[in-house]
C-alpha cells in the first residue's frame, strides 16, 4: 500500500481524471473532495461491506423457503 | 440445457437466457453466470441461480410489486457495462434475505440487480447517497 502525507487542500491524482484533495481535517474527521469521471463509481467502505454480508446471508436461499413464497402467492 | 438448482432440483434453463455479470455480485465476484427462474405457481417471488456453482442462489423480487414508492437513480456510468440504452431494456430486481419466519423477509433496496433483457447482462448497482438500506421489510 502507497502511503502518502498530505495537508489541507493538499490533493493526489490517480491515473486519468480522478483527484482526491483534503477538503477539511476536524476532530479527527477527514473530508475529502473527490473528482473523477462519471463512469467511475465512489462509494463509502462500509456500504460495500454491509452490501457483502447482505449477499451472504441472502445466499442462504433454500428449497424450504421456496416452499413457503409459494403459500405467500396470493399475495 | 439442464441444469442443477440449489432450490428447484435439476431442471431445464434456455442457455439463451443465462444472464452474464461480468463483476459478479457483491463479495461473490468469482460467480458470473445466473439464470432468472420463476418458482413454480408463484408469480412474485424469482429465483436467481448461479450457473456455475448449484448451491449458490437467491431470492428476488421486482421492487415495485412490494415497494411501489421505491425509486432509483441510477448514474449513466454505473450501468455503463450492462449497455442500457432505453428504460424498456432494463429489468431491476432485490435481492431477499429470508431468514426464519416470513414476517422476516427483508429486501435489499441499497443494492438492486439491473439486468439488460436484450443483451442478458446484469450488475449489482449500489444507490450511492440513496435513504435505502440492505433489509426492508417485505411485510410491515
Amino acid at each position: 500500500m502507497l502511503i502518502l502525507s498530505r495537508k489541507e487542500n493538499e490533493g493526489i491524482v490517480i491515473g486519468d481524471g480522478i483527484t482526491v484533495r483534503v477538503m477539511g481535517i476536524e476532530d479527527g474527521r477527514v473530508r475529502l473532495g473527490i473528482e473523477a469521471p462519471r463512469e467511475v463509481s465512489i462509494h463509502r467502505e462500509e456500504i460495500f461491506a454491509e452490501i457483502k454480508k447482505e449477499n451472504m446471508q441472502a445466499a442462504k436461499a433454500n428449497s424450504e423457503m421456496a416452499d413457503a413464497l409459494a403459500l405467500l402467492k396470493k399475495l | 440445457m439442464k441444469t442443477d438448482t440449489k432450490i428447484l432440483g435439476n431442471i431445464e434453463v434456455d442457455k439463451d437466457s443465462v444472464i452474464n455479470f461480468a463483476g459478479g455480485l457483491l463479495g461473490l465476484e468469482d460467480y458470473k453466470k445466473y439464470a432468472l427462474i420463476a418458482l413454480p405457481d408463484n408469480d412474485k417471488f424469482l429465483c436467481l441461480q448461479s450457473m456455475e456453482d448449484a448451491g449458490l442462489a437467491f431470492f428476488v423480487i421486482n421492487p415495485w410489486d412490494f415497494f411501489p414508492d421505491y425509486e432509483i437513480d441510477i448514474p449513466d456510468g454505473e450501468i455503463a457495462d450492462v449497455g442500457i440504452g432505453q428504460p424498456e431494456q432494463a429489468r431491476v430486481y432485490c435481492i431477499l434475505t429470508v431468514s426464519g419466519e416470513i414476517k422476516d423477509i427483508t429486501a435489499n433496496l441499497l443494492a438492486p440487480i439491473v439486468i439488460n433483457c436484450d443483451k442478458n447482462r446484469g450488475k449489482q448497482v449500489v444507490l450511492a447517497e440513496s435513504k435505502y438500506n440492505t433489509k426492508h421489510r417485505l411485510f410491515q
